[in-house]
């Protein structure tokens, strides 16, 4: 199995800055191994965390910055996908199996973030124009 | 060897909430294991990002609700305290040394931590404080 996402059109929520920042998420999840490969996963879900994180505060500044009327909804959502993150990423991956879950997991986890959640505000921002 | 930090008065920035997250992630940091342990490392890293992440969100809420005038500069502190957590923690922990090294850091990186940013907001929250 070789699992991947590649960022495409109809992904982009029309704002430069955060649709390259979905395309590197995409990256790294796409990293994820599908081995056994503790270090390898290690990496891949700091680095997970790490862009993650940073991606999360851009958005929040973009959205206080157009004035999102859902913005506290939305950083709610944000943390709640850092803990189902975390929580994903405690499991055992001592199997292929287990590692191939979890890197599903970890690209269905992007894609519902923008698929459903960031159209909205694309949604707001293009009715504000 | 045995590295741990114990949380004590000393630590305390006099606001109930952040002093009991401050205990929380020196509980996670002295579970760092000294000897190779992939596994029990990983786990353990993902523990401290999250409380990391939990703990600097209220910190930026509470900064922006009391008006913090710093709150710009250590949000940009917070984001740099997560790159350097990043950085040694996605490299190799493949000897004992390696293990031990990584938790001196992560020690040295909570303590700097509270010490610079928090204490001053400390201060800050004090004078705000009715009397």
């Amino acid at each position: 199995m070789n699992l991947r996402i590649d960022w495409n059109e109809t992904y982009s929520i029309g704002i430069p800055e955060l649709d390259a920042q979905h395309q590197l998420l995409f990256n790294i999840a796409n990293s994820i191994p599908e081995t056994v490969d503790e270090k390898k996963a290690r990496t891949c879900i700091v680095r997970l965390f790490k862009y993650a994180r940073e991606h999360f505060t851009a958005e929040e500044d973009e959205m206080r910055r157009v004035g999102y009327p859902k913005l506290d909804e939305h950083i709610r959502i944000h943390d709640a996908l850092i803990s189902n993150l975390s929580d994903v990423a405690m499991a055992p991956l001592d199997t292929e199996e287990a590692n191939i879950a979890f890197k599903k997991f970890a690209l269905h986890w992007i894609v519902d973030h923008i698929m459903i959640r960031d159209k909205d505000i694309a949604r707001h921002i293009a009715q504000q124009r | 060897m045995n590295h741990k930090i114990a949380w004590n008065a000393d630590f305390s920035v006099g606001i109930d909430k952040l002093d009991l997250q401050h205990q929380t992630l020196f509980d996670i940091i002295n579970g760092i294991p000294e000897e190779v342990n992939e596994q029990r490392v990983r786990t353990t890293i993902v523990r401290l990002f999250k409380y990391t992440h939990e703990h600097f969100a209220l910190e930026e809420e509470e900064m922006r609700k009391m008006g913090y005038p710093r709150l710009e500069e250590h949000a940009k502190i917070h984001e740099d305290l997560i790159a350097r957590l990043t950085e040694v923690s996605t490299l190799p922990l493949d000897t004992d040394q390696a293990n031990q090294e990584f938790k001196s850091f992560a020690i040295d990186w909570i303590v700097d931590h509270i010490q610079t940013i928090d204490m001053d907001y400390a201060r800050f929250h004090k004078t705000k404080e009715p009397s």
